[in-house]
């Protein structure tokens, strides 16, 4: 979600007047409710305000002020913003510009995601220069629209998946592969190749499969057959055999700004339990069913 | 004159794309068939009256059966059972496994068998520590001259009992003892070419006989309701002349009543899975063609051209047609082959001066299912064993094949000829 979805020209006004942050304020208060039917209104919403500027302060040191209240049944969320053309000095710190923030009681995590993209804009000292010597609400508004801040509302790919992961090259022996798989104990693997690009995947399965034929895996059991010892052969091949030879392609994979509900998807829609993470043909991390399960549903 | 270059002009890039495969076969036989309709050689009713029914549900019959059959583990369990009763001696297991595949072949379709039994036969001969090449090999000529013996054995039986009349008992009458005549002297040229070259360990031979086939039986009730099945099945066939019904009829029935009484959960994927909708769409497509043929004048122009050409000799023609079909199914496939030579023949039944035309129908059956022998390409059975070595190691290259092949497709043709010859118009 884009920080400029949440935020609305009219909203946005330059204070000539106001000395105290309580002045602009009421007017912000004002302001709202011309445009939005809020459960609480005019004097009523500004003492919640007030009352909740007193518990803690909002000012942050970038010069901003984040005020906030949560209405029970409002089911929305609206931002005013106030620039005030002479900067206000509240205990020391100086306030550059104030957004009010009236939220919904059940949109704690939205409010605190705005919040994190509102400091992080703060913090670019060329873009809050431009803010501030717009003429009005619509300059201020097309100055945010274009620098694309992003209201993060959700967990993505790349909060949750294991970094710098284990690879195997695509020219190793399957013994190498054993190995590893022993070390790590892991049961797959993304391959690369010599410029470290992902080319594929490799799994346990793939690896004891070496020693089943083919031919075995065309009937329809094997009871019958009490002494067949595949694995003899696996290991007589475990030099010959290249991961190449075995590996799935590098068709399947995610990126770090996929979401996790797509992760799962995925997931079940591949019947598959182990995924890549990829950026610019590069493996930055590998995603299992076990993390998003660890991580996300039993967080 | 210009719907027949048409007509012929469909018919020949088709075929030539069917040769090559550049496009996929059943894409291009059922354009190709629309093609016809496009350039209004013939209206879309009449193009679909040229469809076979009786063998296309005849063929949706036996895919059913043999899917609900595959299943109880029966196939694995009679080769496995044939390699102990074989006391895991290889030319043993070479010559019972041959005429256990027959067999089976006559009865039921040929690519389904070699896809349980090709497997089999390769751990077996991988057990035994010897080449499997052989044992495919002589699995594939198996298939194909078992599946001769009978109406149902091979699609190009089907085509033809189907299309000219012709009963299961007829086949049984008429192809079944050269049939076997020609399996016995497979296996005897089996016998003198492999006996001295394979040799075992005891050891070897006894991990065979170490494997417990009875367990393979996956569902024992289903098998006995399987066997029921087919007894009737087979009853139905060789009293058809009887109880009037024709062959698909006969085979839906056993084939629905078979899939009702299994496995409920199975049925979808017996339908989805066992049926070769593919193949069968291939031969509606087909059918749409050599209607097309037909309707353009073409059969009954080359009809009597032909027949001219053989100066009305009824019996040299036949002849010629076994080993005509025998050396063209290996090149454009048995079924092609045979669905264009019906309307053909029965073209060119009135420019001889013949009782019956019967014996140009065996002739053809023997030619183009013998045929299949003649080259790695020359049947489904062949193309899908060749397969099955290939992913597991075991290449056979075509010249490979053919210098197993080429006798037993000769000598099969010649006692086919023979056998013609001496049945129909010498005795």
């Amino acid at each position: 979600m884009q920080l400029i979805s949440l935020l609305e020209p009219k909203l946005i006004y330059f204070d000539t007047n106001s000395d105290t942050k309580t002045d602009a304020l009421k007017i912000m208060v004002d302001l709202i409710c011309k445009h939005y039917e809020t459960p609480r209104c005019r004097d009523d919403l500004f003492e919640l305000v007030l009352k909740r500027e007193q518990e803690s302060s909002t000012v942050y040191p970038t010069g901003l002020a984040i005020p906030h209240v949560r209405i029970d049944n409002f089911d929305d969320t609206v931002i005013c913003v106030c620039i005030p053309r002479k900067p206000i000095s509240e205990n020391g710190q100086l306030i550059k510009i104030i957004f009010l923030i009236i939220t919904d009681n059940s949109s704690a995590k939205l409010y605190l995601n705005i919040v994190s993209a509102l400091i992080r804009m703060s913090r670019d000292s060329a873009v809050m220069g431009q803010i501030l010597s717009q003429k009005d609400g619509h300059g201020v508004y097309h100055v945010i629209k274009q620098e694309d801040y992003k209201v993060k509302e959700d967990l993505t790919v790349k909060d949750i998946m294991n970094t710098s992961p284990p690879t195997i090259r695509d020219t190793a022996t399957i013994k190498e592969l054993a190995e590893l798989l022993s070390s790590q104990n892991i049961v797959n693997l993304p391959v690369v190749n010599d410029k470290n690009e992902f080319v594929g995947e490799v799994d346990i399965l793939q690896y004891l499969k070496v020693g089943v034929p083919d031919y075995l895996m065309l009937m329809n059991n094997l009871k019958f057959l009490p002494s067949f010892e595949p694995f003899e052969q696996l290991y007589s091949k475990e030099d010959e055999v290249l991961i190449k030879d075995i590996m799935t392609g590098p068709e399947l994979n995610l990126y770090p700004d996929n979401s996790i509900i797509e992760a799962v998807f995925r997931m079940i829609q591949h019947k598959k339990t182990f995924f890549a993470v990829t950026e610019n043909k590069k493996v930055v991390g590998t995603l299992t069913a076990g993390d998003i399960f660890r991580k996300v549903v039993r967080a | 004159m210009l719907p027949m270059i048409l007509a012929l002009l469909i018919f020949i890039i088709t075929y030539v794309f069917i040769i090559s495969e550049w496009i996929n076969k059943t894409t291009i036989v059922l354009l190709g068939g629309f093609l016809i309709v496009l350039c209004r050689i013939m209206t879309q009713e009449v193009a679909f009256s040229y469809i076979d029914w009786n063998v296309i549900f005849l063929l949706i019959g036996m895919m059913i059966i043999m899917g609900v059959i595959k299943d109880t583990g029966v196939f694995q369990y009679a080769a496995i059972k044939t390699a102990k009763v074989a006391k895991g001696s290889p030319i043993r297991i070479m010559m019972l496994m041959f005429a256990v595949t027959a067999a089976i072949s006559a009865v039921l379709d040929n690519v389904t068998t070699v896809m349980i039994i090709i497997p089999v036969i390769i751990l077996i001969a991988s057990e035994l520590g010897i080449s499997p090449i052989p044992f495919i090999i002589t699995q594939i000529m198996a298939s194909n001259i078992g599946g001769t013996a009978t109406l149902i054995g091979d699609p190009p039986n089907i085509l033809i009992g189907s299309a000219v009349k012709l009963t299961f008992i007829d086949f049984i009458v008429n192809l079944t003892p050269v049939i076997i005549i020609i399996s016995l002297l497979s296996m005897a040229v089996i016998y003198l070419v492999f006996h001295k070259r394979m040799h075992v360990s005891n050891q070897r031979r006894a991990r065979i006989m170490g494997y417990n086939e009875k367990i393979l039986i996956t569902n024992k009730p289903l098998l006995i309701k399987s066997i029921i099945v087919m007894c009737l099945l087979m009853f139905g066939f060789v009293a058809q002349e009887f109880i009037r019904l024709n062959s698909a009829t006969i085979a839906m029935t056993a084939a629905l009543v078979l899939l009702i009484l299994s496995n409920r959960k199975e049925v979808e994927h017996i339908l989805t899975q066992s049926i070769d909708w593919v193949s069968l769409f291939f031969l509606i497509g087909l059918f749409m063609i050599i209607g097309g043929l037909n309707e353009a004048g073409v059969m009954s122009k080359a009809a009597p051209a032909i027949v001219r050409v053989t100066r009305a000799n009824f019996q040299f023609t036949t002849l010629a047609m076994i080993w005509f079909s025998g050396i063209l199914s290996s090149v454009i496939g048995a079924v092609p082959l045979v669905a264009t030579m019906i309307p053909l023949i029965k073209n060119m039944a009135s420019s001889f001066n013949v009782v019956s035309m019967d014996p140009m129908w065996w002739a053809l059956a023997l030619g183009s299912c013998l045929g299949g022998n003649g080259t790695v390409l020359g049947s489904a059975a062949n193309i899908v064993s060749v397969g099955i070595a290939k992913r597991n190691g075991f290449p056979i290259s075509f010249w490979r094949f053919l210098r197993y092949s080429f006798f037993i497709t000769l000598m099969s043709l010649a006692v086919s000829t023979l056998y013609v010859w001496l049945r129909y118009f010498f005795l």
